[in-house]
């Protein structure tokens, strides 16, 4: 059995010091056991200890304010209320900084620099800003009347080709959306000369314009194929353009000139040349559609390129279509 | 309270979660904190000034302190523990401004005058109705005692007067208060000692 110390005996004012505590539970064992001791040997600490609890029992006996639901919802609307007006004050503060005379009034020459950098940065910041958005494609409303001078027209770049609703006399029209010192709308049909300028012009930048608007330029031009210069730059395009889908488009567009020289020569030039066999097809299906128009235009040159391609050409379509060229029999491409 | 350890994690994560809310800016999440805590900041604040709308005045000031700094909370101590810590502060404040302004000492007659039915009648004075017809006599002795403990309450100092309700009236232990008022145990005890022995002096003549 564990054997504990005995307590030193407790003096009547350490003792008097420690009721309050003693009453209220908030003694250690130790201190507790230590006074009851004392209490149990000391009638006059006995004594006092029963009056101090008398008078905390008369304290304790007070009564105890409970707030009722009405009071508690005064207080909670209260304080809503001021949490309301703070919210709104701290708006207010942000709206009251954003006046000039807020802070001017305070910081003067704070207040004049950032006004002078604002004039500034608007002054430059706006125009560069509309430029911006008449490069967006969505904006092409920024029609330019009169219409753009030809030295504008020979330095702008070609963004967007748009056919447009058929005019009066039920031509269409295109409209050519041009990138250059100033933004451009080039409206017009498409025997226009600028018009026709611009689109030739795309048209032969071969590897610098986009191939969707090469491609556009070709089917704009097609409706102009009567005009030499385009089938000039229609045969051009068939021969020099790196991309075979155009290469291929230029020879579409130019069906039913096969008679023109400049025409047939690019045929007969695709043919023998060109490593795309969709280009080549194209050419030998045109070929053979002069030959049944006009069979006065098979002359020796012809002849012997379609002699050539018969035995030569890897692709077996060009082969039977030369061979049928020949015979003056076989199947005809319908257009 | 929550007896059940379980519920007591529960509702500790839920109020963390309360807390963050608010802490972002969400009012209802505040709104929400308040309504679990105003019942009793409430009752303290009418306990201690026996006065309506001084209570309602320590309400209000509590938890817009709160509000305000509720940003600097960091969760090192329970939210309870931070907003008690706000509501003593505010509390020794009005018993501070009240000990300088004597002429305003009258909670419990205030009470009385201003006859609100949320405020039960004093102690003494059901005693009083109650037992009327048994003991006039006692019920009138009732009711003067009643009166001097409230004056000698009222002459406690600022901290000892809280100590005094937190301790005796609230139940709080004494390592609880000393948290709450940011201080030692030992000085908690001290200020029990010196109001009790206060409390002792001035009810000498009516034991």
């Amino acid at each position: 059995m564990n054997h504990r110390p005995p307590e030193p005996l407790m003096h009547c004012d350490a003792a008097a010091h420690r009721w309050v505590l003693y009453l209220c539970d908030e003694l250690s064992a130790t201190e507790r056991a230590a006074l009851e001791a004392h209490l149990a040997t000391c009638a006059a600490c006995a004594e006092a200890l029963a009056r101090e609890r008398a008078l905390l029992q008369s304290l304790s006996a007070r009564p105890r304010l409970e707030p009722d639901l009405r009071l508690l919802e005064q207080c909670r609307s209260r304080l809503g209320e001021t949490l309301d007006d703070l919210a709104a004050s701290a708006r207010h503060r942000w709206f009251a900084w954003l006046r000039p005379s807020s802070w001017l009034a305070v910081h003067p020459a704070l207040g004049t620099a950032l006004l002078l950098l604002l004039g500034v940065t608007v002054g430059y910041g706006v125009p560069y800003l509309f430029q911006r958005t008449v490069d967006d494609p969505v904006v092409p409303v920024l029609t330019v009347r009169p219409q753009p001078s030809e030295a504008e027209l020979l330095q702008a770049q070609v963004e967007g080709i748009h056919w447009l609703d058929t005019g009066a006399g039920g031509t269409p029209r295109v409209g050519i959306q041009l990138a250059a010192e100033r933004p451009l709308l080039l409206e017009g049909s498409p025997d226009d000369d600028s018009v026709k300028m611009v689109l030739m012009r795309l048209a032969r930048s071969f590897e610098q314009a986009d191939p969707g608007l090469r491609m556009e330029s070709l089917s704009v031009l097609g409706a102009e194929r009567d005009d030499a210069q385009v089938r000039q730059t229609l045969c051009e395009v068939a021969r020099k353009d790196r991309n075979p889908a155009i290469r291929l488009r230029a020879l579409e567009v130019l069906r039913g000139f096969e008679p023109d020289d400049t025409v047939r020569q690019t045929l007969l030039d695709r043919l023998l040349h060109d490593e795309n066999p969709g280009v080549r097809i194209e050419a030998i299906n045109s070929l053979r559609a002069l030959v049944e128009r006009a069979p006065e235009r098979l002359d020796e040159r012809l002849l012997e390129i379609f002699r050539d391609r018969m035995q030569r050409d890897p692709n077996p379509y060009i082969r039977m279509q030369s061979a049928a060229a020949l015979e003056g029999i076989g199947p005809r491409e319908v257009y | 309270m929550v007896g059940n350890p379980a519920e007591a994690v529960a509702k500790a994560a839920d109020e963390q979660t309360l807390v963050r809310e608010a802490q972002a800016g969400d009012r209802l999440a505040f709104e929400a904190l308040v309504r679990r805590y105003d019942r009793d900041v409430l009752r303290l604040a009418l306990n201690l000034v026996r006065h309506t709308e001084e209570a309602r005045d320590i309400y209000q000031e509590a938890f817009l302190k709160a509000y305000k700094n509720l940003h600097r909370f960091r969760f090192e101590c329970s939210f309870y523990t931070w907003l008690y810590r706000i509501v003593m502060n505010v509390c020794l404040d009005h018993l501070r401004r009240r000990a300088a302004r004597p002429e305003e000492q009258s909670p419990d007659l205030l009470l009385a005058e201003a006859g609100s039915s949320h405020v039960r009648d004093d102690f003494f004075d059901r005693q009083m109705e109650h037992r009327a017809q048994a003991n006039p006599e006692r019920s009138l002795l009732g009711k003067q005692l009643g009166q001097q403990i409230a004056a000698a309450l009222a002459d406690l100092s600022p901290r000892e007067r809280l100590v005094f309700e937190l301790r005796h009236y609230e139940g709080l232990r004494l390592r609880t208060i000393a948290e709450l008022l940011g201080t030692t145990e030992e000085t908690v005890k001290n200020s029990l000692f010196r109001a009790t022995r206060k409390l002792r002096s001035r009810l000498e003549a009516w034991r």
